[in-house]
């Protein structure tokens, strides 16, 4: 029982920065067609933007995690956009391979320009909460868990909200179901995706910050895997579906953790993409995308 | 076809009279006036050959590769400053970077034959021996290996001389230390399968624990493979319901350490923790945090103590420290050997050839042969058994303070069949 307890918590912690990865995947491509591979890097960024955070920003808790999660989604929101606004923009027109294949270049560069500027070492993620394990009940939770759930639960909500609610966000849906006629309707299709890539890259740095609390190491090529299980997150959601890609990632991050809990671990991530391919099979434009509920963005 | 080759050779002499004359003639004056006027200068007679030395400047392992160098460069600086070898050679280390990449290191491999080199030290890791070992062996390059422990590198290239022992041994020197030392009784074991070495490191802890009347409570695995896993949480949580004594971790450092990291957060605290020699690397204090040395008591296997109180080591370990301002751990002290032994080779076979300086290591191999005398790591002399494997000890060394000290020897009783 406690075994139990003590992996489905182990499950909503992994999956919840799944989960968090996924939305940001999920709104570009709604919005863009694009899978964007940049994200998983500009998350990196969020990292190690933490850890230099951390080096200077000293003080008792909650005080340090505070500023660096803002900092790192300020700085990631502007490298995201600048990363629209300089490689996806002028490819507008162009067939999507082109954009697709833009993409991953954006996402090497980001890779090998900060190995090169700050080095290939691995760094350790500084305590920017302290490092605490509570016992309750039948299962022990740390400090970075209920951290990460909190700010997770915060920021998907906020998320959510925005892109039902607010101006901006419903001119985002708008632009995701049709474009041509969104820019006939007076929408500056510009803003709108200049604010989606704003949005996700702001997600992404919150995600790197959160990352380093739960593993804490940094490197150059932290974002690769995340950023896959991002985009698996939101396939199995339904590709472009906010509430989708959250559900898809704590779907992922309880497969892979019950997987390695309860059968060998040698074929941990065989199982869990198995499981992931059955669900895919029966549902095959994601879970959320059925005709009695669709959803965009 | 003779005829051929000799319009080859006569077409070639044409074209290079000049030059030849010209450095004939440059290099006897050059001899003449050193005679002449001091003996001194004799020193730039000396034919200068090439130590290669392939390990990791940049890349996951490069703190280890900085400690490689170290010992070697330090070793070759005090042989030159001495005369050279057998007052015939002059030595020179050339170092590539292999990026801690397989590819990386093959393609150094290349490197170094076609610059003729004959003989190559390397590298970081057992896996980029392996692919390196193609072109070695092609090229009858002798290969000196300092510390990676896979037994497939000597097994697969005759030219491959080991101056540690195999991950067989190191498993062997683990579990047994485990069960009679820290009367473990119940061992759980987290294995990187995504590393050869490491794998083969558990294989064989779990079969000597097994052997020695142990249980294996739990056996786990995770893939450590460019940081393909962070969460090992639910392996330990397996760990932990077979209530295991202690958690065998073979796998780098950084996996390593956030296991360690993670063992507290589900509130799994077993008693001892015992790490492979990958673990000797100041960085585990860091990634592995106090946990560490606090909730357990941790050991590592490794092959040379670096506190050894041998009056020997502890002058070199000084001289170590006030040159690189730095101490030395296992792997400066088996590089500064591993040096030494290429040096020893090229003394015995008398010229700069891969074939001819194989022929001369072939006389440590075997139980019958002769042991090297004033090695570092090895007191009481060295010799290779007949995988070309060196015959050593396992030391094991506590983690305390963060420092590793000697805590046991693990001599392998004759006919241990490993």
């Amino acid at each position: 029982m406690e075994f139990v307890v003590q992996q489905v918590v182990n499950g909503f912690q992994l999956g919840a920065v799944y989960a968090m990865l996924g939305l940001g995947f999920s709104m570009v491509y709604g919005v863009l067609k694009l899978m964007n591979f940049a994200h998983g890097d500009v998350f990196m960024l969020g990292g190690f933007i933490g850890w230099g955070a951390g080096e200077y920003i000293q003080g008792p808790a909650p005080w340090p995690f505070v500023p660096s999660l803002i900092l790192a989604m300020i700085l990631c929101a502007g490298v995201n956009y600048a990363i629209e606004r300089i490689a996806y923009r002028p490819l507008r027109t162009a067939p999507r391979l082109s954009m697709l294949i833009t993409a991953m270049a954006m996402s090497m560069l980001l890779e090998h320009g900060t190995r090169a500027i700050l080095g290939p070492e691995i760094r350790t993620f500084p305590d920017i909460i302290p490092r605490v394990t509570h016992e309750i009940g039948p299962a022990y939770l740390t400090n970075a868990a209920i951290t990460i759930a909190i700010t997770a639960i915060v920021l998907m909500t906020g998320v959510d909200y925005w892109v039902r609610r607010s101006r901006v966000g419903k001119a985002m849906r708008a632009v995701s179901f049709d474009m041509q006629a969104s820019v006939l309707m007076g929408i500056n299709v510009n803003i709108i995706i200049s604010w989606t890539f704003v949005v996700g890259g702001a997600l992404a740095g919150a995600t790197g910050i959160v990352w380093g609390l739960a593993y804490p190491s940094v490197e150059a090529y932290m974002g690769l895997l995340p950023g896959l299980k991002g985009f698996i997150a939101c396939a199995i959601g339904g590709i472009g579906s906010v509430r989708g890609a959250v559900l898809g990632g704590f779907l992922l991050g309880f497969v892979e953790t019950f997987a390695g809990g309860f059968m060998p671990s040698s074929l941990k991530d065989a199982v869990a993409f198995v499981i992931l391919i059955i669900f895919l099979m029966v549902r095959p434009a994601g879970l959320l995308n059925v005709p009695w509920f669709i959803e965009r963005v | 076809m003779a005829d051929h080759d000799a319009d080859k050779t006569k077409h070639q002499g044409g074209i290079d009279r000049r030059k030849f004359l010209q450095i004939v003639g440059g290099g006897v004056a050059a001899a003449g006036a050193a005679a002449a006027l001091k003996p001194a200068a004799a020193a730039t007679s000396l034919q200068e050959v090439t130590f290669g030395l392939v390990c990791s400047v940049t890349g996951p392992m490069a703190l280890l590769g900085k400690k490689l160098i170290n010992g070697a460069h330090m070793r070759i600086d005090e042989i030159n400053a001495a005369g050279g070898v057998a007052k015939k050679f002059r030595l020179k280390l050339v170092n590539e970077d292999d990026e801690g990449k397989p590819e990386i290191a093959a393609a150094m491999a290349q490197k170094m034959a076609t610059a003729g080199v004959q003989l190559v030290m390397t590298t970081s890791a057992s896996t980029l021996d392996l692919a390196m070992n193609p072109t070695l062996k092609r090229g009858k390059i002798v290969m000196l290996i300092s510390n990676n422990t896979n037994p497939r590198i000597t097994a697969e290239n005759e030219f491959a001389f080991r101056t540690c022992f195999t991950n067989r041994l190191e498993g062997w020197g683990s579990a047994t230390f485990m069960y009679n030392n820290l009367k473990v009784r119940n061992l759980g074991i987290m294995r990187d399968m995504s590393n050869e070495g490491h794998t083969a490191i558990a294989n064989s802890v779990r079969e000597n624990f097994l052997k020695l009347g142990g249980k294996v409570g739990a056996d786990e695995s995770y893939s450590g493979m460019s940081g393909a896993e962070k969460d090992f949480k639910p392996q330990l949580g397996k760990l932990k319901l077979a209530g295991v004594e202690a958690v065998m971790c073979a796998g780098y450092v950084q996996e390593g350490g956030l296991i360690v990291k993670q063992m507290p957060e589900i509130g799994f605290k077993p008693k001892y923790i015992m790490g492979n020699n990958a673990w000797e690397d100041q960085s585990l204090f860091n990634i592995a945090g106090k946990e560490l040395q606090q909730d357990f008591e941790s050991y590592i296997t490794t092959f040379f103590a670096s506190d050894d109180p041998d009056p020997d080591y502890q002058a070199w370990h000084k001289k170590y420290k006030a040159r690189f301002n730095m101490d030395p751990y296992a792997y400066d002290a088996l590089s500064y050997d591993t040096t030494t032994i290429g040096v020893w080779a090229l003394e015995k076979a008398g010229k700069y050839d891969g074939d001819a300086m194989r022929r001369a290591l072939m006389a440590l191999v075997g139980p019958k042969a002769t042991p090297l005398k004033g090695l570092l790591t090895a007191k009481g002399g060295f010799s290779y058994d007949n995988n070309r494997d060196a015959i050593k000890p396992v030391v094991v060394d506590i983690i305390k303070n963060n420092t590793f000290s000697f805590a046991a020897n693990m001599v392998p009783p004759p006919g241990v069949v490993l």
